[in-house]
């Protein structure tokens, strides 16, 4: 059987991306667990630009309203992450729901927003 | 929120340790908490998280207390600036600039204030990098800030405000230890109190001292 070709989630990809550059209203907030956060190390600058130099790598719609994503990307040192976030793109709603320091990802790997 | 959560509660006076800033941030009245019952988490929400990172740079960068390397990390770190971007564009070698930000060298009181001045208007740019890499190949960046930027007059009068008479402060107690708190002005409960895209209230900020004197 050929090799399934790799889905690309351009659109959650540049959401995503938007979402970490810009200033967003009162109401739309960034949600995350100070306890899971302060155990990783990982600050929330760090998150910020993972979040916005980052590329989606999967998706999957929730029963209750949102999306889960998995975003892979490096932050402005070039340590890279995998975070698992929880989106509900019209509430401008985003959840980190954990995240991981993991390896730089293969120069010739295709990028999501090419 | 989610059907799974319960409802939000306000924190008085949130402090967000989990920014990397070395020095205190807090957030007045507008962090809310909840927890997850599937997970049994509480979760943390901040509104605007890219505001609220700008304006803790703006904050530091016009305090006039001496910046620290750790300070001076902190604040490139937050705009997302590569150290070799700023060692180019401050005519500094990568070394240098490496070991100010690890307290082994001291920025010079001249190169501190240049440093402060473009870092005060990077954080008003959507790719602060992008600023310091156009303006080091000498591309117009007063055009661009005025395309890119909300309020550019706004920016320009604030610049003046705060650099033409700032004086760094290099001798200070180092046992008060710096603390800013934010807050932004709740929005009102109808569609005509909300703010049009142009005048969403920014972070405010309050300096106030922790410790010491």
């Amino acid at each position: 059987m050929p090799p399934q070709p790799q889905r690309l989630f351009k659109i959650e990809t540049i959401w995503i991306r938007e979402y970490a550059t810009t200033y967003l209203p009162t109401e739309a907030g960034f949600s995350f667990s100070d306890e899971d956060l302060r155990a990783s190390g990982i600050t929330l600058v760090a998150v910020k630009h993972m979040l916005s130099r980052g590329r989606v790598v999967f998706a999957d719609k929730l029963d209750a309203p949102g999306a889960i994503w998995v975003v892979e990307g490096p932050d402005s040192e070039d340590n890279w992450y995998r975070a698992t976030i929880r989106v509900i793109s019209e509430n401008l709603d985003v959840t980190l729901m954990e995240i991981e320091p993991t390896k730089r990802e293969e120069p010739n790997k295709k990028v999501a927003t090419e | 929120m989610t059907r799974h959560e319960r409802v939000a509660q306000i924190v008085h006076r949130y402090e967000v340790d989990t920014l990397g800033a070395p020095f205190k941030v807090f957030v007045l009245d507008c962090v809310t908490k909840k927890v997850d019952p599937e997970t049994g988490k509480v979760f943390t929400t901040i509104p605007d998280l890219v505001g609220l990172i700008q304006a803790v740079v703006r904050s530091r960068v016009t305090h006039p207390r001496k910046l620290n390397g750790a300070e001076l990390k902190f604040i490139r770190n937050a705009l997302g600036i590569k150290a070799n971007t700023v060692a180019t564009f401050f005519d500094m070698s990568p070394e240098h600039l490496s070991r100010c930000e690890s307290g082994a060298k001291v920025m010079s009181s001249l190169t501190e204030k240049t440093y402060r001045l473009m870092m005060f208007l990077a954080s008003f740019h959507p790719n602060p990098e992008e600023l310091l890499l156009d303006a080091e190949n000498g591309e117009e960046i007063a055009e661009d800030m005025e395309k890119k930027v909300k309020r550019p007059e706004q920016i320009a009068k604030k610049f003046v405000e705060h650099f033409l008479t700032m004086r760094i402060d290099a001798a200070y107690d180092a046992a008060e230890e710096l603390c800013f708190e934010f807050s932004k002005e709740p929005l009102g409960p109808t569609d005509s109190d909300r703010p049009t895209d142009d005048d969403e209230p920014e972070w405010e900020p309050k300096l106030v001292c922790c410790g010491g004197r």
